[in-house]
């Protein structure tokens, strides 16, 4: 992902209409992004779908950015993340296949000096959770599972992956308020 | 539900990825700064390189829908401008389309429309031949771009536009065409020799749509 400063910066050229920041913007994040709809989607021409309707909108939306709630990449993430789970949600042709896909392995610390401050907390608030509402709460947001999914995942009723995530969210909440 | 946490309510609607149904505004934004919070977690994905040639796909999306956008402005405009027909003397229209009577048996109509530009004089004037369906495109007061060539292009009511070929600033052209009121027709700026795509891909400079005046 851009740097920070960098990415705030294009943003704000981007809520302009300066074509050459959305073009360098692109180039700093496309790659980010494209992770993120592929690891909801598991489908190159689908996730490049839900690519291209993650950069309309942003280009559409990048005057709604509001730098005092967030980073450039934490909200160009959430469009990217909103976009594949509408595919998914509108169109899912074969969920049993998607669950069944291998999950493969996240660069899960595997460069901490670029991790972001608040992604250190987030992991820090996580890795206080029990393993398996943590693993939930992680499938839910980074593939995009539904309950149904990870009921079917950890063989438990869906009333207890729904407690289990609401604690899990409730437990996140309060430590990283803390 | 009385003593409903709704802040966390709004975490379980981040981690859906969806908004739920009558979502409020307030709920949409504390929604929205959950999003926000759970985002750097995306840090955790190996980036991907998309294919090449998506960002071109993004941008001539992104020109159809400002083309579009431009052309419903236009029509409201062209609405209102029906309603006044001297007005249009003295309004600064960069484009008019004028449809000529077909026949001298028929009740002679004309049709007119007022461009988008503004502070221009006319730019193009469009005479339409309705029997023959052909349309002499007059440049008025048209400048040549620098560089590129101008394109003219025929929209209908829910159709992609319609290339009617280059603009020539020098002398008018002839093109058929079969136009109703309601269309809009279109002069976008494009590379040289025309578009490569079939499709708008640079700046709309002038266009109007086709309104009857009584």
């Amino acid at each position: 992902m851009a740097n920070e400063e960098t990415a705030d910066e294009l943003l704000a050229a981007v809520a302009r209409q300066d074509r050459a920041a959305f073009r360098a913007l692109y180039a700093a994040t496309s790659g980010k992004l494209f992770a993120v709809a592929l690891r909801i989607l598991r489908d190159r021409e689908r996730a490049e779908d839900a690519l291209q309707e993650t950069y309309v909108e942003i280009w559409n939306q990048a005057a709604s950015f509001d730098p005092a709630r967030g980073s450039a990449n934490a909200w160009l993430a959430v469009i990217a993340r909103n976009r594949a789970i509408d595919l998914i949600r509108r169109d899912d042709r074969n969920p049993a296949a998607r669950a069944d896909a291998d999950v493969g392995g996240l660069a899960l610390l595997a460069s901490p000096e670029r991790a972001s401050a608040e992604l250190m907390s987030l992991l820090t608030c996580l890795s206080e959770l029990d393993p398996e509402p943590r693993q939930m709460v992680l499938l839910a947001y980074l593939e995009g599972r539904s309950r149904n999914e990870l009921a079917t995942r950890f063989s438990r009723p869906v009333n207890t992956v729904k407690t289990l995530l609401r604690r899990g969210l409730e437990s996140l909440r309060r430590c990283l308020d803390a | 539900m009385a003593g409903r946490d709704k802040d966390l309510d709004a975490a379980e609607r981040a981690l859906d990825g969806a908004p739920g149904a009558g979502e409020s505004t307030r709920e949409a934004r504390r929604r929205h700064d959950w999003e926000l919070r759970l985002a750097p977690l995306s840090e955790l994905l190996h980036p991907v390189p998309p294919p090449a040639g998506l960002f071109e796909t993004v941008m001539r999306r992104i020109d159809l829908d400002e083309l579009q956008d431009d052309l419903a402005h236009e029509r409201r405009r062209a609405a209102r401008w029906r309603m006044s027909t001297v007005a249009v003397t003295a309004a600064a229209a960069a484009l008019l389309i004028f449809v000529a009577p077909p026949g001298p048996v028929e009740t002679p109509r004309e049709y007119v429309a007022v461009a988008t530009s503004d502070g221009g004089g006319p730019a193009l004037i469009v005479a339409f031949d309705l029997a023959k369906g052909i349309a002499t495109v007059r440049p008025v007061g048209i400048e040549a771009p620098q560089t590129g060539s101008l394109e003219l292009w025929h929209i209908e009511a829910g159709s992609p536009p319609r290339s009617l070929g280059l603009v020539d600033p020098a002398r008018p052209v002839q093109t058929q065409l079969a136009a109703a009121p309601g269309d809009v027709v279109a002069v976008s700026l494009e590379p040289a020799g025309g578009s490569p795509t079939g499709e708008p891909t640079g700046p709309v400079l002038y266009s109007g749509s086709l309104v009857a005046v009584e």
